[in-house]
């Protein structure tokens, strides 16, 4: 890791260190005291005086052999190509894929050529719309799909995105992330699967990022899995509990370590009532497994059979190092008495 | 969109545990003025140092009604409810937000609030209508060394009870590119507040980008953030897009925007984070 250096002016000038311990931590193997922990007010909140014990007017500097203080920033990225099949604002965005009907699979539909993928891919963001039908279970799954060749001999990659019953896009559409990478090069395409036997299309919204600023400072995985078996169009079943969490029900076992989740909830059923639910996806011990993400929304509203995934859960609180062969597990808590058909899946990213 | 860094929380904090139609505290802003704080985290709820906070602003909207927003994030470290803007965030600009069913407003800060600080949210608009504010607290990082925090921020391009008047292209066009303020520290992390002033909004989607540069030369730090009116109820939304660049003191933001159809008036505000 990066040595960092901080300058301290042994005037008492307050200095912006703002994690005591740290700063004391340094002090002390250097030979200097801290003099003054207390909060300040006003204006020099969060801050820090410190004085040196060297005569006033020299500076000391404090050498960090790691970055292991929240006082530094030295992580920041900005991805310098992008690459969207949302070229301009729109209330359909994204491409119209025709939905596989009675639970088979559809065909692939390109998102991205091989030259539109002009650089190595450090993130995908995959945005799903328009995928509901009032009084119709349309419970979905979706892949994402990669021919490294530029075709359009396309394999999956990422499999079964649980995402039926999505809001028109205007509404907002069910958001996930995948730090996984695809070489440049390689077209990219999705596929859909459905429940409903009558054809129905969905849209297909993508964005790749790549080209980081800190190329080092990014962490991008290599593979894919998705745990939870896939039954008909959904994944592995649980019942929420009205008012209080319900119990913790098994997905599966990660076949290897993963480090990255997506949570993806649907209810398969062609009527369900108004209903707000969270969700939690956890890991390790069915009593007491740790939280990877919780009170993702699952949110049902009028009686449309449209699905409200307000998810940014599945932005911030991902990152979770999972070893293999470690149980993952999904429970709700409902709003009132829960429709039948809850089903989810996690998906991990590795390597 | 940020990166994905090696870094996850083994903490967080919120109100928001129960699913709810109405997520969130109500705010009732003042009309012109700042109105009274409303407490998000007490100084028990933040029992660890933040390193980011979440918001979801929503429920903030009245068909045919122009709904101005300027939020405040203020804090009291000794976790009372005397609440102060230093160290938090000024004049979050987001207006007419929807119903929490229709998506909302999204916002995401990477600020570092001491545990044991207690945290309020407050309000300035155009009236005293209400709106709903849910935020989430992040700490204990799995890996601090690799995590990006902030000790202040810095907001661009407030007017008013809104923000900077933007003038955003029709039919998919992009408008020019804005100014809307100047930089008086350096900040490495960026939110846009982007949103309509008006009582009568079509059902159309808007791009808004965020940049950094000349007028000329820019540097897109936002790029195509989405912002949806929807029905032709006055109801907004933004998902969370987070920026990244380096902007020094002194550096001059811009904003422009892009409509489906014909644009309504816009305004946007930036908030940057720095130290």
């Amino acid at each position: 890791m990066a040595a960092y250096y901080k300058t301290v002016n042994t005037t008492a000038t307050p200095n912006s260190f703002r994690d005591a311990a740290n700063v004391m931590e340094h002090l002390t193997a250097l030979g200097l005291t801290l003099d003054d922990t207390r909060f300040l007010t006003s204006a020099q909140k969060h801050e820090l005086k410190i004085s040196a014990d060297l005569p006033a007017g020299q500076v000391a500097h404090l050498g960090l052999e790691s970055v292991s203080s929240p006082c530094l920033k030295p992580v920041g990225n900005k991805f310098l190509w992008i690459y969207s099949n949302i070229s301009a604002p729109s209330a359909t965005p994204g491409a119209s894929v025709s939905v596989g009907l009675s639970n088979v699979e559809g065909s692939w539909v390109q998102l991205a050529s091989g030259v539109n993928i002009a650089q190595a891919v450090y993130l995908i963001e995959i945005q799903i719309s328009d995928g509901n039908t009032t009084a119709v279970d349309r419970s979905c799954l979706v892949d994402i799909g990669v021919d490294p060749a530029g075709g359009t001999a396309y394999a999956a990659v990422i499999s079964n995105i649980v995402t039926g019953m999505t809001l028109a896009g205007i509404q907002g559409a069910a958001l996930y992330v995948f730090p996984r990478s695809i070489t440049a090069g390689s077209s990219v395409a999705v596929r859909a699967q459905g429940s409903y036997g009558t054809a129905n299309t969905i849209r297909v919204g993508v964005t790749f990022y790549g080209n980081p600023s800190n190329p080092d400072a990014v962490l991008v995985g290599s593979y894919s899995d998705t745990i939870g078996t896939i039954t008909n169009s959904g994944g592995v079943s649980f019942t929420p509990v009205n008012g209080s969490e319900g119990a913790w029900t098994l997905l599966g076992t990660t076949p290897r370590a993963l480090w990255w989740f997506q949570l993806c909830a649907q209810i398969s059923n062609g009527t369900i009532t108004a209903q707000y639910t969270h969700i939690d996806l956890g890991y390790g011990e069915i009593g007491n497994p740790t939280m990877i993400i919780e009170n993702y929304c699952l949110n049902m509203f009028s009686t449309a059979e449209a699905c409200a995934r307000p998810s940014h859960q599945n932005l911030i609180e991902c990152f979770h190092e999972v070893p293999a062969g470690t149980n993952l597990y999904v429970r709700g808590r409902c709003s009132t008495t829960p429709t039948s058909g809850y089903n989810a899946v996690a998906i991990g990213i590795g390597g | 969109m940020l990166a994905v860094g090696k870094c996850g929380f083994n903490w967080w904090y919120s109100l928001q545990t129960v699913p709810s139609a109405t997520p969130g505290v109500l705010v009732t802003p003042g009309s012109g003025s700042k109105g009274s704080y409303v407490q998000l985290a007490s100084g028990a709820n933040l029992a660890q140092d933040c390193y980011g906070i979440r918001l979801w602003v929503n429920a903030g909207s009245t068909s045919a009604t122009i709904r101005d927003l300027l939020l405040d994030i203020g804090l009291d470290q000794a976790g009372g409810t005397s609440y102060a803007q230093t160290g938090g965030i000024n004049d979050i600009f987001a207006p007419q937000s929807s119903a929490a069913i229709n998506a909302g407003r999204w916002f995401y800060f990477p600020l570092f609030i001491k545990a044991g600080t207690s945290v309020g949210v407050r309000g300035q608009a155009n009236s005293t209508a209400t709106v709903r504010v849910a935020a989430w607290f992040f700490g204990q990082p799995t890996h601090p060394e690799n995590i990006a925090v902030g000790q202040y921020s810095e907001t661009i391009g407030v007017s008013g009870n809104g923000g900077t008047p933007i003038t955003c292209g029709d039919s998919a066009a992009w408008g020019s590119w804005t100014s809307i303020g100047t930089t008086t520290r350096p900040c490495w992390y960026w939110q846009l507040g982007f949103g309509n002033n008006v009582g009568t909004t079509a059902a159309q989607v808007y791009f808004a980008e965020l940049g950094y540069g000349d007028g000329t030369n820019m540097v897109t730090i936002i790029p195509c953030m989405p912002m949806s009116n929807y029905s032709n109820i006055e109801q907004s939304s933004n998902p969370l897009l987070m920026g990244y660049w380096k902007v020094p003191a002194g550096g001059t933001l811009y904003v422009r925007g892009s409509a489906t159809g014909t644009a309504e008036t816009a305004e946007a505000v930036a908030i940057g984070i720095g130290g």
